[in-house]
């Protein structure tokens, strides 16, 4: 019987119990994207301007990291931010800007924030983007390895086409896709991998750079949903590897904890139909 | 203009009910149009961006497709080409074109029919579309390596299995494509 700490079995890991009064405090959370727009009414001055960085690449495509306040080169940042504040009210927020002018396409760009925020331990990481360039595969599977193993929990957009996308294909990341769900906390577990989760994405009120609001729809509306209630449960449950975080994810899970048998049991019945990264939500059209 | 890459706009067009749309190169630091279709698109031909501006220069930046829609007319929404139409765009629809493992443009689409917001189906549906545009986009010459008929063939019997509705929107493109040789 697997046993995690306050809890009897895997029965016992009902969302109640996984984030029931956490609000995010203490927890640390990165967004790595276009940067934060940290005066947004929306992020009620939860997002830790000093303490971000920019990566840029200078004229010999080397790497430079600059500390300190920067603006949202495009809005996705704050959209991201935006999401993960209303679902984990008190975590702090960190911006890695990683996108912007002149850094179009640029893995080593990605790379360097990643590897920023792993080295700094965040408790989690949203990272709603990705490199199709295999030639850094390994690279990022060797950062997200290390985040793994020192406890900081990763999570990626997935990509909506069967295409690679690193680091979304790698089992020490929580790759999301969309369901079909409004409900900021009704999240689905995909039983198809890589993606393992599904999550709110579609037509999505977010907040956006210059302190406005637009409807989005993406995977990568739908990574810093689980970004957030991670961020949730590993307040309440700090002492909670990566892992055991998924574990925890995939039991609270509408559809596992809608199945017709406990979710302590390994033979719980998931979604029988095979699904494929971002296609998986029509899996779960009548979920 | 690229005769595929129009095709490829205005099957897009056809399929999502957008008002205009266009497909964007990604060269060194810029963006340049070079396939369009929908009404007063005829002037974008050519007309280049910064490759970090708007919602293209995020999507080739990240690899992600996005949707996008103001909330209560905000006219920030998109920026970019859909600037240059005269008017705010009501939606903004952007998919990434990949060639082998890289971003080389976008094809963006603006303003869904009866001010809706672009659906799901539509972003997974024009992804389909910018990875034909993407292909256009990248065959440079003989020494690009391209895939076996029999892979595409057999992905193409899987899609029309797995998803009709979208197998048939796509034939609509590769019929238009085969029809100019």
């Amino acid at each position: 019987m697997l046993r995690l700490p306050g809890a009897l079995s895997l029965d016992d890991l009902s969302p109640a119990w996984a984030w029931g009064g956490s609000s995010g405090e203490g927890v640390r959370v990165a967004v790595v994207d276009s940067g934060i727009d940290a005066g947004h009414p929306d992020l009620e001055g939860k997002v830790d301007s000093d303490g971000g960085i920019v990566v840029t690449l200078d004229g010999n495509g080397e790497v430079v990291v600059t500390s300190g306040p920067h603006d949202d080169a495009f809005g996705h940042g704050t959209a991201c931010a935006g999401i993960i504040h209303r679902l984990a009210p008190e975590a702090a927020i960190t911006s890695v800007r990683v996108l912007g002018s002149g850094l179009v396409g640029k893995a080593n760009a990605f790379l360097a924030g990643l590897g920023w925020a792993v080295e700094r331990g965040f408790d989690v990481i949203n990272l709603s983007l990705g490199t199709s360039r295999r030639d850094w595969a390994l690279a990022f599977y060797e950062v997200c390895d290390r985040a793994y193993f020192q406890g900081s929990f990763v999570v990626t957009a997935a990509n909506n086409v069967a295409r690679p996308s690193f680091p979304s294909l790698y089992a020490s990341v929580a790759s999301v896709a969309c369901n079909l769900s409004k409900d900021p906390f009704r999240f689905h577990y995909n039983p198809d991998p890589p993606t393992e989760f599904l999550a709110p994405g579609i037509d999505i009120e977010v907040s956006w750079a210059g302190g406005g609001r637009i409807i989005g729809t993406g995977n990568s509306y739908a990574a810093p949903h689980i970004a957030g209630v991670a961020a949730l449960v590993k307040a309440k449950h700090p002492e909670l590897r990566p892992f055991q975080l998924k574990t925890v994810l995939w039991a609270t899970a509408a559809n596992v904890r809608e199945a017709p048998r406990p979710a302590g049991r390994l033979t719980s019945t998931l979604m029988s139909r095979s699904t494929a990264g971002g296609r998986a939500t029509r899996a779960l059209r009548h979920v | 203009m690229n005769p595929v890459l129009q095709a490829v706009a205005r099957a897009a067009l056809d399929a999502t009910g957008a008002g205009a749309g266009w497909v964007l190169a990604l060269e060194g630091d810029k963006l340049r149009a070079v396939g369009a279709a929908g009404e007063g698109t005829g002037e974008l031909y050519g007309t280049q961006l910064p490759a970090g501006a708007g919602t293209p220069g995020y999507v080739v930046s990240s690899g992600q497709p996005i949707a996008i829609a103001p909330r209560g007319g905000d006219p920030r929404l998109g920026g970019g080409l859909g600037a240059r139409l005269g008017k705010p765009a009501t939606a903004v629809l952007c998919v990434p074109c990949f060639h082998d493992d890289a971003v080389v443009g976008a094809l963006e689409l603006v303003d869904k029919a009866g001010r809706q917001q672009f659906s799901y189906d539509d972003v997974e549906l024009v992804t389909l579309l910018g990875g034909i545009a993407g292909a256009a986009l990248g065959v440079a010459g003989p020494e690009t390596a391209a895939r076996p008929p029999a892979e595409f063939s057999a992905e193409l019997a899987q899609l029309a299995s797995s998803d009709p509705t979208a197998y048939a929107r796509l034939s609509v493109v590769l019929e238009a494509l085969l029809a100019r040789g």
